[in-house]
């Protein structure tokens, strides 16, 4: 029987072997795991689908591998494996199903944009002509792969590496269909999605990198290889900067009763039930956002709506030593703060040792990205697309504050909230973010306005 | 038609007129490219035309005209042993090989080609060093170039080809027939001519130092053709050296060492057929920095570059199979890639032939290198004696096998063995291009009667998936 990648992830469609657990003559347990995989952000184990023994591995560390593609065989657990056998008694081997459950594979639109690596891009650099075919992948004899050579041809002009396509046809032949939808598919990715592409209005090629200079005349250099989260971060950034008119509102939040209030609950709550001012934060971002539910939209250009989610689900940014994750917290309008403090210390915990699944990722209305920890007096932070906004924090300083009689010492943290302008007007961002200040300077306005 | 002197320079030089060179010339002239190709012989054509294919197909001919009338007496038409004008078949041979080059020689006029008849080395990534016919030399510039040399026959060590030892160009010449003639190297070269000189009237042997005939090949197939040729062979010397040849006046003794011990034997002459090698020495390919691996074959990548990336290698020179139909395809890519296009060579299947009788065809993968690879497919081998048109031929030799995949269903192999497996055998390459099943097998409407219905049996004799 052949072992393949299961779906991880909607949306994902490879990966990367970062470790092979296993050996060919291992016997494995139903679940236990083959082999880890990076994808959009997440390792994610590959289990065994049932007991059985290894009988080849076809991948090493560090190959790319698809959703679909064969990465083992093994025989069934006692007996020669024929993956057709139809159904006995005793245990038949399956296809592989994707089951494990730390994996659901929701059918959410993915809020995260794929790595534009997967539009195969030829590597033209050691070519001799400007023209030239990615020939790394070229085989010949039965490897190559399951299309017609006109398909293959096409393949080739439209630069479309036809390994990566999976064909629809018996015995998975590809068409001429498979490689125009596989090549519609990658255009979608890149242009943020829509049955329209054009009708976003994005221009082609609105990714493609102007020729670099070579930087030895001026020094030495090194390179290393961009890790799929950096790519994802730069393609996700690079689209949301270009495409979306962002505008950044200031505001400040007097926290110096909300800080107290904090620091006397800390005293005696367990060190994983800490609250954080994050973790407040998401409980006043959402009634904020049940509050002015245009800031929990998206826009869809190609149908002319606005598109409002009737759930918040708000990102949180975490600093890991791998890069920027946004775990995003779920529901978090039908949460208590001691709740979503516990949720997300232990998302954030998980995040840092790269053990979040594609699908904790997936699926924020906003983000909150807090800094404060570290320093700063306020940054403009990026809108995450499709969403519409998102609240940029920096750290609280005690300054003297008026209060009509007298300048007191106050502790006051300074809020950037960034808004698509095209959905959210300049008077809107202002109330939303004061309505969010008035909700940390007296938690009351919560319960009775929110 | 021939362009006096050598040009200055060239957008594409070729170098070699076989059917790698005059068909790259022809596609690249077609794509607008200004060709220059280079080769000694008057017209186009190569060894395949003049000292190859085309002429042992002309002699096999007759050697089936020769065998099916000795054989009509078992269906009831008697002839008389035939008289064999051995200087008409000669020159009946040449007029087919000269009016094929005719031909292609025409055709590189009609498209512009620079022609010249003459020799060329490289002297630089950038020229060409040519000697004309006519003893004229000169340097021809080129932006880029195809190397097309093609390959050679190899003697056995220490043996030059003479009247009574040849190697396959000798025997193609056809002198006259020979009494006796070993044949050394059961391989196909040796076995089709040897075939055509049995049917001449020479007295035939073979010897083969390995186990087998056409070594390689799968052995079901090889065992239909041997029969065969046990009958039409006065032997066949199987894992048996020739461990020395003498050449007297009238005729070679030849000393066979097997594992019984040695023995001597006379024959009238003796054809060399053991391989061939590549023409890669003395091309100045160094010159250019292009790289050739240890059997002298020249490294090629997927568009047929080689190290020096301007200028491509095909047929031949270019790797395993030495086979016209492969050159041809490397020539269409080479010739498009040079035209800027993004042509690669990615064929899922080569065709092979044997123009024996029976002929045996093969492509894609056989069962030899399935077992070797320990992989698991599932064959279907339809014997042709059940098949209606074998049996109106007078034959009942024959063999029709399809190698799939168990869990697809996906036709990785197809061979055959029996008269005209040469002309079934293309639907073989075009299903394995198109990555056909044997379901669509199945569903083909295959004439009848025809010998391509055992295809179609064979793809029904698959069990059900």
């Amino acid at each position: 029987m052949d072992i393949r990648v299961p779906e991880v992830s909607d949306g994902v469609t490879k990966g990367t072997v970062i470790a092979v657990a296993v050996a060919a003559g291992d016997q494995v347990e139903a679940d236990q795991t083959l082999l880890e995989m990076e994808t959009d952000k997440a390792v994610v184990a590959i289990p065994a689908p049932s007991a059985c023994t290894i009988t080849e591995v076809r991948v090493a560390e560090g190959d790319e591998v698809a959703i679909g593609q064969v990465i083992m065989t093994a025989a069934a657990a006692g007996q020669e494996a024929k993956a057709s056998t139809p159904g006995g008694e005793t245990a038949p081997a399956k296809t592989p199903e994707p089951a494990p459950e730390e994996l659901p594979a929701e059918p959410e639109s993915p809020d995260e944009p794929e790595s534009p690596a997967e539009t195969a891009a030829p590597a033209a650099a050691a070519a001799p002509q400007a023209d030239a075919v990615d020939l790394r992948t070229n085989r010949t004899g039965e490897l190559v792969a399951p299309a017609a050579p006109s398909v293959r041809r096409l393949a080739r002009d439209l630069g479309v590496d036809i390994y990566q396509v999976q064909g629809t046809g018996p015995a998975g032949r590809i068409s001429e269909d498979d490689v125009r939808g596989f090549v519609r598919e990658a255009m979608q990715r890149i242009t943020g999605g829509g049955p329209r592409p054009a009708a976003t209005g994005e221009f082609p090629g609105l990714h493609a990198q102007r020729p670099l200079p070579d930087f030895t005349r001026w020094g030495p250099v090194h390179t290393e290889p961009l890790p799929s989260i950096r790519r994802i971060t730069a393609d996700a950034m690079g689209y949301a900067w270009s495409t979306i008119p962002m505008v950044t509102q200031q505001d400040q939040a007097d926290i110096t009763d909300l800080e107290a209030f904090r620091k006397d609950s800390n005293r005696t709550a367990a060190p994983e039930a800490k609250l954080t001012m994050t973790a407040i934060l998401l409980k006043v971002c959402a009634a904020a956002l049940q509050a002015f539910p245009r800031f929990n939209s998206s826009l869809d250009l190609a149908h002319q709506e606005l598109i409002f989610k009737d759930h918040v689900h708000i990102g949180v940014a975490v600093d890991t030593p791998n890069g920027l994750l946004v775990p995003v917290v779920r529901d978090a309008d039908r949460k208590g703060i001691e709740l979503l403090a516990g949720e997300l210390n232990e998302l954030a915990g998980r995040a840092r040792q790269r053990k979040l699944t594609p699908a904790e990722m997936e699926g924020g209305t906003f983000t909150i990205s807090n800094l404060g920890g570290i320093g700063g007096t306020s940054f403009n932070p990026i809108v995450y697309a499709p969403q519409v906004a998102i609240l940029g924090v920096s750290r609280a300083r005690n300054q003297p504050v008026w209060d009509g009689e007298s300048f007191g010492p106050r502790l006051v943290m300074p809020l950037t909230l960034t808004y698509d302008h095209r959905v959210i007007d300049g008077a809107d961002g202002a109330r939303f973010l004061r309505w969010i200040c008035a909700a940390l300077e007296q938690p009351l306005n919560l319960v009775m306005k929110g | 038609m021939a362009a006096a002197g050598i040009p200055e320079k060239t957008q594409l030089a070729i170098i070699g007129a076989g059917p790698g060179g005059y068909h790259a010339a022809f596609h690249a002239a077609d794509l607008g490219l200004q060709v220059t190709l280079i080769d000694p012989a008057e017209n186009p054509g190569g060894v395949c035309l003049y000292r190859g294919c085309i002429p042992s197909k002309a002699l096999l001919h007759v050697a089936g005209v020769v065998g099916e009338a000795a054989e009509s007496a078992a269906i009831g038409v008697k002839f008389a042993p035939p008289e064999i004008d051995i200087a008409r078949v000669r020159t009946w041979k040449n007029e087919v090989i000269d009016k094929l080059t005719g031909a292609l020689g025409m055709q590189a006029g009609r498209k512009k080609i620079t022609h010249i008849r003459g020799t060329a080395t490289l002297s630089g990534p950038h020229t060409l060093q040519v000697v004309t016919n006519e003893g004229e030399a000169g340097a021809l510039a080129f932006e880029q170039a195809i190397l097309a040399t093609g390959s050679r026959p190899v003697m056995l060590p220490g043996t030059e080809p003479t009247a009574r030892i040849m190697n396959s160009t000798g025997a193609l010449d056809l002198e006259d027939v020979p009494a006796s003639l070993l044949v050394v190297g059961g391989g196909y070269i040796g076995l089709e001519l040897g075939s055509a000189y049995a049917a001449l009237g020479s007295e035939v042997s073979v010897v083969e130092m390995t186990g087998g005939l056409l070594p390689g090949c799968d052995r079901d197939l090889v065992s239909v053709l041997k029969r065969r040729l046990d009958r039409k062979f006065k032997a066949i010397m199987l894992n048996t050296k020739v461990e020395a040849m003498t050449e007297k006046k009238d005729g070679v003794t030849v000393t066979f060492a097997d594992k019984k011990g040695s023995r001597t034997e006379s024959f009238a002459k003796v054809l060399i057929a053991i391989g061939r090698r590549p023409h890669t020495r003395d091309l100045g390919l160094e010159t250019a920095g292009i790289e050739v691996d240890g059997k002298g074959f020249v490294q090629v990548d997927a568009q047929r570059r080689t190290s020096a990336g301007h200028i491509y290698a095909i047929g031949d020179i270019a790797g395993e199979p030495m086979l016209a139909h492969k050159a041809y395809r490397e020539a269409a890519v080479a010739a498009e890639s040079a035209a800027a296009g993004k042509a690669v060579y990615d064929p899922r299947a080569i065709p092979a032939v044997v123009f024996t009788d029976p002929e045996i065809a093969w492509c894609g993968l056989t069962e030899t290198e399935a077992r070797a690879a320990g992989r698991k497919v599932t064959t279907a081998k339809l014997p042709w004696r059940g098949n209606g048109r074998t049996l109106t031929l007078g034959r009942d030799d024959g063999l029709t096998k399809l190698i799939t995949d168990p869990e697809t269903g996906v036709l990785l192999g197809v061979a055959l063995v029996g008269p005209g497996a040469g002309e079934l055998i293309a639907e073989g390459v075009l299903a394995l291009e198109m990555a056909a099943t044997v379901e669509d097998l199945r569903h083909t409407i295959h004439p009848h009667p025809t010998l391509s219905e055992t295809v179609f049996d064979a793809a029904w004799a698959l069990p059900p998936r």
